[in-house]
């Protein structure tokens, strides 16, 4: 008896993006997240999935707002299908979190009777499979969240014919969320043995908390986040899908990732030889942002340096590419470096004595990379501008 | 420029006056009010004021003395040409003439313009009057204006020095228009940031991104404020939990100890009583072992006291029989006695009742002679009695009527008979004398001859047809008269019926009567009195009922003496009393010899009851002693029967010192069992464990508590996301921080551009000034040696100040110095500066100093010529005005004297 269902992880409802200035550019990039989780319902439709496993991080914060409770019921709800999920560090289930509040519950009851929250280690026994789940009870585990499995597997008997899947959230051996949050730098925390599970006698791991899909193991896959919430880290990492697993007890199962981010999150990297290259970098941009810049998310890092008037240019640049796009992420470090026929207009002026003097006094002072030199160089930009007036 | 000569004509004071000038040094001396000042003012009004001023300052230069307008001729050389200008100043009809050598006259306007061509200045021959004082001042020193600050001027001629000294190729350069521009927009720029003391101006950009930067640092500190409660709370919500299941699981251990410490305390007080009970248990032991020893030991003492009491029995039983031997010869003594006595007694006995006899006869006799006389008495009376019945039956017959009784029927009468007659005399008396027909008065007939007297009207009737009607008098009275005649009567009517009599005589003759019986009855009831009355009948049976017991008494006593003996029988009261009287005798002899009988009877009986006394209480004894035997016997049975005979005795005591021997070993094991069981410290265990399970209890609760508490904060309404609140503070706040950090950086770059503008433009005007200071410096070395020199305060608005630099350093600004020194380092700089403008003057300018060294002592007058001196070998034509001409003798200048008396002459020499 085959069983298929999706597996899923880290939807970090409600994320609050808040890096992106613009509020209505915030509301799209965290409705895209609901709309991720509607859109699986084709692919539960087309594949005949039995449930759907979240294997944590449901919501980004354990102290989730009413409104993003009732949009992910109502979400969740319209998958129809039994939806199972467990808290992982985001949305831990200590003391205070959501999973406790009646409100929560009410919104569960009414919108989405199909959601189920395992909130105890021990095992679920389905119509179709039995559930292992690890959830988190608090934000940083010190232990082994499924340590208790193996132990379960061992006292006691299953459904021979039910195929036995663990639900976890947390780190192996080299992927986790820690090494890669924006904040970053904790211990690492809820450590996840694989090893010791994979020794057991299961059929599949369903892992969350890495946002790229990824087999770890043999029948062990971190599913990934559905819809990508950052700028991409390291070769190898693939984010924006989920996967849909297909397995029968005892036997290998068969795993397809599916692909169901929308936004793209991109980087480009420039470098300014001359101020002619400014041209370059346009076309660049025209290109990568096209008709759908409010889909868009780019990490654009910038180098070199331009003369007085190209750099105003790019400022203005900058602030349209900023505008268009979802988010432009901006590492600038591009210097103001005068032309020699712009320093030559500004310094050589025989009928303005004293523009001349301020002048050549300002472009001794615009080398380097103090404050002060970047002080010199904004200077010279305005008197420039003030020539040019 | 130079001046050559000039001519005044009814010029103030100066009628004409021709004055030719040294084109050097030029010396004009002459007192006070000489004219030598209005000669300094006539060349410059000559050369400044327009002709056709007229008002105050036209009619200052019109003579008081010397009739015609003002006119001043002026030669003077400009632009390489001698020119000759003539001035009218009258008014409207003022005019100016103005002739070059070889060349044509020029006249007012046209001459004006030329004056201001050649003297480069704007008001140049047309100045007005507000112009004139400021126009060429630097060149006219004005007596009085000497000491003024020169840097004013300085100043005013700053831009023709700017141009002068680039001319002369020096260093110095000017701003152009687009410099001024292009600084006039940064400062606008530098403006719009900063205030006047270079503070960020509020409003600016970069203070409204520094205040919305505070503003999101304060957000940010508020949400971190949030977070970090919420991460307290979750802290202390685990802390609360760790402290729960620390304090579960101590406790239970807690309690089993508290509890095995409870139960060995019981035991200990189980033990205690266990003691106590084995305690009491030996303590009997022993005392039953001491009880038997103690019994056995009695034993063998009253065994010895048996023998004892035996041994003393033997004596005594021979004592008891010498005492009953005496006991019985006394008892025979006193029954002899004893018959004696009785028969003295018999003898006594019949004395005395005979004398009770005698004594009961006489009462009898007595008594009899008593009721004799009582009986008599009683006759006497029944007479008297029957005499009293009489008059009380007449008494009795008789109304009774008393003399109240008798006094009111009288009163009724007299009443009466006044009520009666009181009618009768109201009334009408009627009286039928005759009548032929039948009278009747109310109906009754009248008879003739009889009268009626009428009280009531009445009618009377005569016949068949006639009918009087007669009314008595007196009206109204009358009925009340006939009424009270009517009650009178009738009460006493009443009153006699009452006590039925008759009428007032009857009543009175009765109560006369009454009278009479009345005293009769009491005579009688007197006499009755006398006879004992009513007493009389009581005392006659009193004296018959004692008369009667007397003789019973004799009768008794003579039974009594139950004697054959003859008794007499006296028959009156004497011989009673002389029997009473002999027998009384014999008695008395009897009784004697009784008493002395019953004395020696006593006597014997005291003696034999002694004797059996003794023998009684010595018989006790005996009896005493056999039953302490006895008794000795019996306890010692007793105990035997109790104890046991001997062998059994100690056998049991041997069984009680086992016994307590056991008691005694039970006692110390218990007592050991309670020492293993450390009593001493059970408490004080039960009462640590007791105390650490309270605090580990309260521990636990107030962890509980602390965990509810945490749990509360840790609750959230669901309305904000404290985590993504603080990620959204974080970022606004780096993103004004960005802001600020921009604006920031423009607001410095475009300072620091004003800064530079401000910097170099002082550079550069420093360097304009320069040439000036140095020479106003070489002109002050002549006054105050070398190594003096001056400095040149620049500001925005042109030459802020000149200080004096003295050899050694020392600064002095040109408002601390002293008047002399004010007036020389004036003097220094107007020089320097007309030695720079002369250039355009053809390398001379003319400097008029009118009476300005007044404050310069002669000593310092002599140093000044030199500078004077370098100014005129620089090319300056030097005039100076005094009063005192001979202090510039050195100068070396023409002199030109004027006298205080003005003549019309044209050498004034």
């Amino acid at each position: 008896m085959k069983l298929t269902f999706l597996h899923t992880a880290d939807w970090q409802l409600g994320k609050p993006f808040a890096s992106l200035g613009d509020e209505s550019k915030r509301n799209r990039i965290q409705q895209e997240r609901l709309e991720v989780i509607r859109g699986m319902k084709a692919e539960i439709d087309s594949s005949g999935a039995s449930f759907v496993l979240v294997a944590g991080d449901v919501f980004d914060s354990s102290q989730a707002t009413k409104a993003t409770v009732s949009s992910a019921c109502a979400a969740i709800g319209s998958l129809q299908v039994p939806v199972l999920v467990i808290p992982g560090n985001h949305d831990h289930a200590g003391p205070g979190s959501i999973w406790e509040q009646d409100f929560f519950k009410r919104e569960q009851q009414q919108l989405a009777p199909n959601l189920r929250v395992l909130l105890s280690p021990e095992p679920v026994i389905l119509e179709n499979a039995v559930i292992f789940p690890a959830p988190l009870l608090r934000r940083h585990e010190a232990t082994d969240p499924t340590a208790w499995i193996p132990g379960a597997l061992a006292a006691a008997s299953f459904p021979a014919a039910l195929p036995r899947i663990v639900l976890a959230h947390g780190t192996i051996q080299g992927f986790g969320s820690q090494q890669e949050d924006d904040e970053g730098g904790s211990t690492v925390m809820n450590w996840i043995d694989l090893s010791r599970l994979t020794q057991a006698d299961l059929d599949y791991i369903a892992l969350g908390d890495w946002h790229g899909t990824k087999e770890v193991a043999p029948k062990a896959w971190y599913s990934g986040t559905p819809e990508i919430d950052r700028f991409p880290k390291g070769e190898g990492n693939d984010p924006g899908n989920l996967l849909r697993v297909t397995l029968s007890r005892g036997g290998s199962p068969s795993v397809e990732k599916i692909r169901s981010g929308r936004f793209a999150w991109n980087e480009l990297t420039f470098r300014f030889s001359d101020d002619a290259s400014l041209e370059l970098l346009t076309a660049q941009m025209t290109d990568a942002i096209g008709q759908r810049g409010d889909e868009r998310l780019l990490l654009l890092s910038l180098s070199g340096s331009l003369g007085i008037e190209a750099s105003a240019r790019l400022e203005s640049l900058l602030e349209s590419w900023d505008s268009r796009l979802l988010r432009l992420k901006l590492d600038n470090q591009v210097t103001i470096a005068p032309t020699p026929e712009e320093i030559l207009a500004l310094t050589e002026r025989t009928d303005d004595p004293l523009i001349a003097t301020v002048a050549r006094q300002l472009v001794s002072q615009i080398r380097g990379d103090d404050e002060d030199a970047a002080i010199a160089r904004l200077a010279l930009r305005e008197l420039h501008s003030a020539c040019l007036s | 420029m130079r001046i050559v000569s000039v001519t005044l004509k009814n010029y103030r004071i100066h009628k004409e006056l021709t004055v030719s000038f040294d084109p050097s040094r030029n010396l004009i001396g002459g007192p006070n009010e000489s004219g030598k000042s209005t000669l300094a003012e006539a060349i410059h009004r000559a050369l400044f004021l327009r002709a056709k001023t007229g008002g105050a300052i036209q009619k200052e230069m019109v003579s008081s003395i010397h009739p015609g307008d003002p006119e001043v001729s002026l030669r003077f050389e400009a632009g390489g040409v001698t020119w000759d200008l003539e001035k009218r100043f009258a008014g409207t009809k003022g005019s100016t003439r103005l002739t070059g050598a070889g060349m044509t006259t020029l006249k007012d306007d046209e001459a004006d313009a030329k004056l201001t061509e050649l003297l480069k200045t704007e008001s140049g021959g047309r100045a007005t009057s507000g112009q004139l004082a400021s126009t060429w001042s630097h060149l006219w020193v004005w007596q009085g204006t000497s000491g003024e600050d020169p840097a004013a001027h300085a100043s005013t001629h700053k831009d023709t020095l700017v141009q002068r000294l680039q001319k002369d190729g020096l260093t110095a350069v000017m701003q152009s228009a687009t410099d001024q521009r292009v600084r006039e927009r940064v400062a606008a720029y530098y403006d719009q940031l900063f205030t006047g003391t270079g503070k960020p101006k509020s409003g600016s950009k970069p203070e409204l991104a520094r205040l919305r930067l505070v503003k999101a640092e304060e957000d940010l500190q508020r949400a971190r404020d949030t977070a970090t409660r919420l991460e307290q709370a979750a802290i202390e919500h685990a802390r609360a939990e760790q402290e729960i299941t620390e304090t579960a699981a101590v406790l239970p251990d807690l309690r089993q100890q508290h509890s095995a410490t409870g139960k060995n305390l019981a035991q200990v007080t189980e033990f205690r009583r266990q003691e106590d009970a084995e305690l009491t248990a030996f303590n009997a032991a022993t005392a039953r072992r001491e009880q038997i020893a103690k019994d056995d030991l009695k034993i063998q003492e009253l065994r010895k006291e048996a023998e004892a009491a035996r041994t003393a029995l033997a004596p005594a039983e021979e004592k008891q029989t010498t005492l009953a031997t005496e006991e019985a010869s006394a008892r025979k003594a006193s029954e002899s006695a004893d018959a004696s006595l009785r028969d003295a007694s018999q003898a006594a006995r019949l004395a005395r009742l005979e004398c009770d006899l005698a004594g009961a006869l006489l009462g009898a006799l007595e008594k009899t002679e008593a009721h004799s006389r009582l009986a008599a008495q009683a006759e006497r009376a029944g007479a008297i009695r029957i005499e009293v019945s009489r008059v009380k039956d007449s008494l009795s017959a008789l109304p009774l009527l008393t003399a109240a009784n008798l006094s009111e029927l009288r009163k009724l009468d007299r009443e009466a008979v006044q009520a009666s007659l009181a009618l009768d005399a109201m009334a009408t008396g009627v009286e039928l004398l005759q009548s032929d027909t039948a009278v009747s008065i109310n109906g009754e007939v009248l008879n003739p001859g009889v009268s009626r007297v009428l009280t009531d009207s009445s009618e009377l009737t005569v016949g068949e047809g006639v009918r009087i009607r007669i009314i008595p008098g007196g009206g109204g009275s009358l009925s009340d008269a006939k009424t009270l005649a009517s009650s009178s009567k009738s009460k006493l009517a009443d009153a006699l019926e009452r006590l039925i009599l008759t009428d007032l005589d009857h009543a009175t003759a009765v109560h006369e009567k009454r009278q009479a019986l009345g005293e009769e009855l009491a005579a009688l009831n007197a006499r009755l009195d006398a006879q004992g009355g009513d007493s009389l009948a009581s005392e006659l049976t009193k004296a018959a009922d004692v008369l009667r017991a007397a003789n019973s008494e004799v009768e008794r006593r003579k039974a009594l003496l139950d004697t054959d003996m003859a008794i007499p029988c006296p028959g009156t009261v004497a011989d009673g009393r002389a029997f009473l009287a002999s027998r009384q005798e014999n008695f008395t002899h009897l009784d004697a010899a009784e008493a002395r009988s019953r004395q020696s009877a006593e006597k014997a009986r005291a003696a034999m009851e002694a004797a059996t006394s003794a023998r009684q209480r010595h018989t006790d004894e005996m009896a005493a002693a056999h039953q302490s035997v006895r008794d000795l016997d019996t306890r010692l049975k007793v105990l035997a029967e109790t104890h046991g005979d001997a062998a059994t005795r100690q056998a049991n005591l041997s069984t009680a010192r086992e016994a307590e021997k056991q008691a005694e070993e039970c006692l110390s094991a218990t007592r050991k069992a309670i020492a293993n069981l450390a009593p001493e410290t059970l408490s004080a265990d039960l009462e640590h464990y007791q105390r650490a399970i309270t605090q580990q209890e309260s521990r636990h609760r107030i962890a509980e508590e602390r965990r509810i508490t945490a749990r509360a904060q840790l609750a959230i309404d669901g309305s904000s996301d404290p985590q993504a609140e603080l990620s959204l503070a974080l970022a606004r706040c780096d993103a004004a921080r960005e802001i600020h950090a921009s604006e920031d950086r423009r607001a410095k770059s475009v300072d620091k551009l004003h800064q530079l503008f401000n910097t170099s433009r002082e550079t550069i005007d420093r360097n304009v000034v320069q040439p000036l200071a140095d020479r106003v410096s070489r002109y002050l070395q002549c006054i105050f040696g070398s190594g003096t020199g001056i400095r040149v305060d620049l500001s925005d608005s042109g030459i802020q100040g000149i200080d004096l630099i003295r050899a050694g350093d020392s600064t002095f600004s040109f408002p601390s110095l002293s008047g002399g020194a004010k007036e020389q380092v004036a003097a220094a700089v107007r020089l320097a500066m007309a030695e720079i403008l002369a250039t355009d003057h053809d390398g001379c300018l003319p400097i008029i100093f009118d009476d300005a060294f007044a404050y310069t002592d002669s000593g310092r007058i002599q140093s000044l010529q030199r500078m004077l001196n370098l100014a005129a070998l620089h090319g300056l034509q030097i005039i100076v005005l005094t009063c005192v001409p001979k202090d510039f003798s050195a100068f070396g200048a023409n002199q030109i004297q004027f006298s205080r008396v003005i003549q019309s002459s044209s050498d004034p020499s």
